[in-house]
Formats: C-alpha cells, structure tokens, sequence
C-alpha cells in the first residue's frame, strides 16, 4: 500500500466517518435529553436530502438552499416531538422503539409514494471539481463534508457550553428534575432537542446529496451511525465524532483490503462485538439502576 | 365450565370449515387463507417472544428468511423429502434464534433491539452476498415437487399442510401458555427481579423464547415458500420486521386471541385495498403508530375492556 | 445439641459512595428461627435483605447460607440453594391469574420436560394438576382460592401483599426474607394473615427473616429480633427484651410501644 493510497483511503474513510459521526450525533443529542433513541433519525436524513431537491429545483442557490433544508429539519424535529413523541414519553421502552421505526417507515413510504424509487441528484455545489494535491486525488465534495462536520461540533461544542438554552440542555440531560425545580422548561428544551437533532440530520442529507444522490433508502446509514453511536456511547458526544470517524476508517480500510463483503459485514460484526462486551461504549456510562 | 364447551365448538367449527375450504373457496381466496394461516403461525412466534416474554425483537422477518431459503434450497437441489426439508429448514431457524438469543441474555431495551438489527443486517447482507446460492436481490424460484405422490402444486393439498401446521402450532402455544415455560415467559417480563427470586433462570427462558419463536418463523418461511412459489429477499427487511410486530400490537400483545386477530387484518387489510397497493407500508406504519399511542393493548385488549365491568382501580406492581 | 445456623452475616458492609446504608452487620438466624428486623427508617433493612438475596452486592463482608457462601453469588443461583423474598413494593405478574403467580412460585419444584409441556402430554398434565391442587391448598390458607382465576392486578393491595407471601411461600424455601409483609393491609387482616404465615412457617421447618413496622404483629410473629439503625445492629434479643431495651427505645420505638 502506498503512501498516496493510503492518504486517499483516509480522506475517504474521515469523509464517509464525518457523516457517520454527524448523524450519530444527530442520535445522541435527543437521547441525552429524553433518553429516547429515534429510530427514525435516517429518514430525518432522507427529510433534508429530498428538501435540497425540491428547493434546487425552485432554482434557488446552493447558499440559499443549505440554510432552509437545515430549517426545515428542525421544524420536522419539533413537530415530531410535539405531535407524536411527547405522548408516549411515560410509556415502556418497547413503545419508543418501535414507535420510532414507525415514524421513520412513515416518513419513508411517504417520500416513496410522491417520488417513487427514482434516484434524483443535485449537483456539486462547489464550483471546482476534484483536484490533485502530491499525488492524492482530493474530491472536493468530502473535503466539504469534513468540513461542515468540524463545523458544525464546533458550534455545538460552544452552544452546549456557552448558550444559556445549550446549557439548559445539559441540565435536563443530567435530570429532569433538577433542571425543573431550576426553572427550566423541560417541554420545551425536549422539543428543541428534537428539533436540532433534526436539523443536524437534514445537514447530512443535503450534504450527501450530490454524493451517493437521493432516494427513499437514503436513511440506511442510520444504521451504520447507530453503530458509531454504540462505539462512542450513547451518553457521548464527543463519543459519537470519535466513534463515527472510527467506523469511517475502519470501513474504508476493510474494504480496501478485504474487499465490499468483509466492509458490509464489519459494521455489524463490531455493533454485536461491542454490544456484548462494552454496550456503554468507549466513551458513555452505564446508568445507575435502584431496586 | 361452559367456556370449555364454547372452545370444543368452536374448534369443531373451525375443523368442519377448514375441511371443506378448498372445495369452495376460489382459488384466489385459498391463497389468501394460506397467507392468513402463515401469518398467523409468524404472529404466534413473534408474541411468545415479544408480547409474552417482553423481548424486542426486530430480527422476526430473519429467521423467516433462513426458514424460506433452507426450504427452497433443499427442495431444489436435494432429493429429500418434502417433511425433511421442512424440519431441517425449522432446526436451522431455530438454531438462528440461539446465535440471537444466547448473547441477547444479557441485553435488553434499545441494546436488544439493535442486536437483533445487527443480525436482520447480517443476513440481508449474506442473501445479497451470495447470489449464486440465494438468488440474490433478484430472489430465488421454488422448484416443482411432489409430496406423498402428489404435486406440489395441488393447491388442495398444500392447503391442508398450511393448515395442519398452523393448527399443530394453535396446539402447541395454547399448551405453552398453560404450562410452566409458558408461566415463566410473563413473569420474566413482568418482573424479572421477582422471576429470579423465585428462582426462575432469566437467561435461559429469554434464550427458549428467542428459540422457539425463530423456530415458528422458520416453519412459516418454508410455507411461505411452498404457498408463493418464489422468495423475494424483500420480504425479509426491517419493514417486514415491522409488519409482524403491526400483527401482535394491534392484534394484541401476549395473547393467541391477538395473534389470530391481528394476523387476518393485517392480511386481508392489503386485499381491502387493492388497487392501491403502494399505501402498503404507509398505512401499517401509520395505524402501528396510531396503535402504539392510543391502543396499548391491541384489540384483543378493547374486546376485553368492553365485555368486563369497570373495577376498582387497583394498585398491581 | 447445636441449633445449626441457616444464616450467618459476618461483618457485612454496604457502601454507597460516602454512605454506608449497611455497616459491619454480623448476624446469626438459627434454622427454624422467625428473626424480625425492625428500625427507622433509612435504617438499611431493605438494603440488609436486598444484599442477602443478592440483589445487589455487598461491598465488604460475607454470607454464609446454609454452609455456602453466596456474598458473590448472582439472585437465581441464591435462590437455587433454598432461599426466597417478598418484595416491599408488591411485584406480582399482573397479566397472570391469581394461582399463576402462585404456580409461579412453585417453578423450581415443577419438572416437566419442555418438549412434554409443548405437546401436552398426559405426564405434563397429570403434574400440572397435581400443581394446581398444591396451589390452590396455599391460596385457600390465605384465603384468596375465590380469586384463584381472576387476573391479579384487579386484586386490591392488600390481598396482593397475601398472595405476594403465598407465592414465596410457594417455593418452599429453607430461608424466606420478608420485606413489610403487612403493609397496607388492615391490622386484621395482617393479624390473620400473620397468624397464617406463622402456622405454614412452623410446618414446614421454615427460616424467617422479616421486615415489619407494625409493632403488634412483629411481636406476635418473631422468635428473635435485631435492631437496626443508621445501617448498624444496635441491640438484639427477644420480642419483650427489645421493647423494653433503652437502646431501641431511644433510636425509634416511641409511639409503636406506646401503642403495643
């Protein structure tokens, strides 16, 4: 394996390892709060990618067209909550799960019923195609990807420390309680919670839009981020990066030397293997159970 | 006991129809019983493990698919029998349902459910993997075969197996819930604090209920197969999954009554609408939903609320 | 001749971070004993009984149940060796008939082969009948046989807190720890079903360990007392020692004396 290989593999894996990481952390946030994990979190990817489409298709700009699918995700996400999670908040954890996939089955056959299986695109929104640099061929789009992936924990990473409702977040995180008897409004910060989580997955669409295109299966990959969030731990979210870019890697690397079956299979080999021996994974903590 | 009295009858009755179905049925709606019958054996399955036992499962739609592919595999390229195949196409769904269940032991929750997800992701990947032996995307075709001399086709016939095989497992689920398997399966999901006091092996009764659930998809792959002729990998994704889970939810969680109910709806609700078929996945996951938000206990659980006078309200556990 | 010790703690400690909710507990229950824990509350009896039915695990110390030790063991091998518990907060399967839970109880002593229990051969319903006979001689003790087949979430509390002893009961073990057996129930019905619970705990040869805040029936219940309190053994001794110990009285007894 040569240097050259070796460096185009690891942009591809920290590109592909970016959106992994962006929708796990598109998981972990309303989990955190509500201690709900949304199945439906693809579909929400799959939201943000038809969105892109039909707002390209108005003939709006790439500029204008990134901000409202973001928009648009977060209004979805507080609609989801409001109307149908916040009902089955107290109910047991058979209910959420499979509440959530039947979300995300809506959402989906929705899409499939207005669009059908056609595979639709947009184009690059960057005005320069791939280039070399010392030998690598570097494709712009995942250097974009990577890049509004670093952007985007970089604003989260200020928004949970420094923003008065990011705090607000982590206080409902740690409980509920406490952060009512504080004041806080814990309706409202779960619905917010939901919302950004949303938006953050409608960035993923819209990002991997011009590179795998658009289509109702788009929200497949949940299951490789779910995978990365398993890594990192669902209580983590400086775990659910590390552990998105991780499986990225790991894919990209597998794949180059073991070829596409060992890669599909891989993702799921680490889920069970972590699942079995350290289901908190490499980052989360186990939750303190009282009998 | 007049309630036993009401059972004999209605057994008898079901017996006396089932007799007579395939001479007066269409054979369209022959088709459509057997689909109801399997789908009835794969709802059985899925709440012994599900609505008994409390085990999320999403992998239900799998170990179908290991049932209707061993079938269709043995029947086309051996010269078993078509019982052997059957049996052999049911110990392999059941030894899936160990590979699940034996680390499931430990897991529970969200952590079960994306278990079973890795192992429904698993096997949709080794079908698409192998197309040579699965057929692949494009699905695999059973071949014609014969059984006790008669064809394989003969849709009399294939009628009466379905039907044995979902009376035989009516059977073994009824004597399963009266027995001490099928006592342990509730209490484990009750409350398994109390389950272990009392002494009863947690691990082990989750690992039976992922066994003989996987044990029931798999005898309805194979009749799957048999009845529809073809395998379309399809029909073994997670909205499958879903699909079955619909069955028990609406139907009625933990109870044969649920299972049987949820299980005609559910088959004959796409004949109801027909013509718009595409609604298909729609409308399951759209009244699943519904379901899961204003009808906890399926419709088994509102027969059951309408026909009981209101009670004090109690304090249960 | 030596009365032989079912169960014996020795300097058992429980800490939760900076809390020790049990501290340096060494107690002694003879076989055949009916041992009453009383204290106030926080004292650490829940937590007492929880670590010795292996609930939850002991930080320092050890338990000695019938020869073996289990402070490592996990709850079902515990109660594999003859050991079973009510739970303070009534955990009865709901779903289930009032003799299912007690039919539940009775799981370890019920051998029938998985594959006669799905096929329902003669054998498997000839044991299941002969089960079902045992439960209903225990529930009709406790007088819940007329509720046998009702679901048992629609029983009211107390007679959950009945049936929750009957199914404990039910597993015949050599130790039965308790947690608040009565609580809830009038003081008549807690007296009967004390007075029950004593009767079938003589016959059989039972063990007793049990948790009651109501003075009265512990009086007329326990062999042997220990008191507990900020997770400590304070005193011990008979039901008219310790009520009349200047220890005990001072950590909490007041009004239950008063009222005894």
């Amino acid at each position: 394996m040569t240097i050259t290989i070796a460096l185009q593999l690891l942009i591809a894996g920290l590109s592909v390892g970016s959106i992994y990481a962006l929708v796990a952390l598109a998981l972990v946030i309303p989990f955190k709060a509500s201690s709900i994990l949304n199945f439906a979190q693809g579909e929400l990817v799959t939201v943000g990618a038809y969105a892109a489409l039909v707002l390209t298709a108005l003939a709006l700009p790439y500029w204008v067209v990134l901000p409202v699918t973001i928009l648009i995700g977060f209004v979805v996400g507080l609609f989801i909550e409001r109307a149908m999670i916040r009902r089955i908040m107290a109910a047991p954890e058979f209910t959420l799960v499979i509440a959530t996939f039947a979300i995300g089955l809506i959402i989906k056959s929705a899409i499939r019923l207005y669009w059908q299986d056609n595979l639709f695109t947009i184009d690059n929104p960057l005005p320069f195609g791939s280039f070399r640099v010392a030998g690598v061929v570097l494709n712009p789009q995942y250097l974009w990807v990577i890049f509004c992936t670093t952007m985007l924990v970089v604003c989260l990473a200020w928004f949970f420390k420094f923003n008065p409702l990011g705090k607000a977040m982590r206080a409902v995180s740690q409980s509920q309680e406490a952060a009512r008897l504080m004041g806080v409004s814990v309706e409202r910060v779960l619905m917010i919670s939901w919302g950004i989580s949303s938006a953050i997955g409608a960035l993923g669409g819209i990002l991997l839009a011009p590179i795998i295109g658009i289509n109702p299966e788009v929200g497949h990959l949940v299951l490789k981020a779910l995978v990365a969030a398993v890594i990192g731990g669902f209580t983590s979210l400086p775990g659910a990066v590390v552990g998105g870019l991780l499986l990225g890697l790991i894919e990209t690397y597998s794949g180059a030397f073991f070829g596409s079956t060992a890669k599909n299979i891989l993702p799921f080999v680490v889920l069970v293997v972590f699942l079995l021996v350290r289901p908190y994974g490499l980052f989360g903590r186990a939750p303190l159970v009282r009998i | 006991m007049k309630q036993n009295q009401q059972t004999v009858w209605m057994i008898l009755a079901l017996l006396i129809a089932a007799g007579i179905a395939p001479w007066v049925l269409p054979t369209y709606y022959l088709y459509l019983l057997n689909l109801i019958l399997i789908n009835i054996i794969l709802a059985l399955g899925l709440n012994v493990l599900t609505g008994n036992s409390g085990q999320i499962s999403l992998c239900h739609s799998s170990f179908m698919a290991i049932g209707a592919y061993t079938y269709t595999l043995l029947n086309n390229h051996s010269q078993l029998p078509m019982l052997l195949c059957v049996l052999v196409a049911v110990l392999l769904a059941s030894v899936g349902g160990i590979l699940v269940g034996y680390p499931a032991r430990r897991l529970s929750g969200i952590y079960l459910a994306l278990a079973t997800l890795a192992f429904l992701s698993l096997t949709q990947i080794l079908i698409e993997e192998f197309p040579d032996l699965t057929g692949g995307i494009r699905g695999l075709k059973i071949e014609p075969s014969e059984f006790l001399g008669w064809s394989m086709g003969n849709e009399t016939m294939l009628f009466y197996i379905v039907a044995i095989a979902c009376g035989f497992c009516l059977y073994i689920t009824a004597n399963m819930m009266r027995s001490r398997i099928g006592r342990a399966f509730d209490a484990i999901r009750t409350s398994p604090h109390a389950a272990q006091a009392l002494g009863i092996q947690v691990a082990q009764v989750k690992l039976v209920a992922f066994t003989i659930s996987a044990a029931y998809a798999g005898l309805a792959g194979a009749l799957f197969s048999m009845v529809v002729g073809f395998i379309d990998p399809v029909e073994f994704g997670v909205s499958a999954s879903l699909r079955y889970i619909t069955f028990i939810v609406v139907g009625g969680m933990g109870s044969i009554a649920g299972s049987v109910i949820g299980a005609v709806v559910f088959t004959g609700l796409p004949e109801a609408l027909r013509g718009i078929k595409e609604y298909g996945d729609l409308v399951y996951s759209a009244i699943l939903l519904l379901s899961l938000i204003f009808m906890p206990n399926g419709l088994v659980g509102l027969l059951r609320a309408r026909k009981s006078k209101p009670n004090a309200s109690t304090v249960g556990h | 001749m030596q009365t032989k010790m079912l169960l014996q703690t020795r300097h058992l400690s429980l800490q939760f971070g900076g809390l020790k909710a049990v501290d340096d507990v060494s107690i002694d229950v003879p076989q055949g004993q009916i041992r009453g824990l009383i204290g106030p509350n926080g004292a650490g009896k829940t937590t007492l009984i929880n670590s010795i039915s292996g609930a939850i695990q002991c930080t320092s110390g050890e338990i000695v149940f019938d020869g073996v030790n289990i402070e490592k063991m996990a709850p079902h091998l515990i109660s594999a060796l003859g050991m079973s518990r009510s739970f303070q907060h009534v955990q009865i399967f709901g779903d289930r008939s009032v003799r299912d839970n007690v039919l539940i109880g009775m799981h370890r002593h019920l051998k029938i082969g998985l594959l006669a229990q799905l096929l329902g051969t003669r054998h498997a319903r000839r044991l299941e009948l002969e089960a079902k006979e045992k439960a209903d001689d225990l529930l009709r003790r406790f007088e819940l046989l007329e509720d046998a087949e009702r679901p048992a979430s629609l029983l009211p509390y107390g007679m959950l807190k009945r049936l929750d002893l009957a199914r404990a009961l039910a597993a015949k073990p050599k130790l039965l720890l308790l947690d608040e057996p009565t609580s809830g129930m009038s003081e008549e019905e807690a007296l009967t079903a004390i007075r029950m619970l004593k009767s079938i705990v003589r016959e059989e040869g039972m063990t007793l360990l049990v948790i009651e805040h109501n003075m009265r029936v512990m009086m007329q219940l326990a062999d042997f007392i220990s008191v507990l309190h900020l997770g400590r053994v304070i005193t011990q001794g008979t039901p008219d020692q310790v009520t009349q110990d200047p220890i005990a009285i001072e950590a909490y007894l007041g009004e239950e004396v008063a009222d005894a």
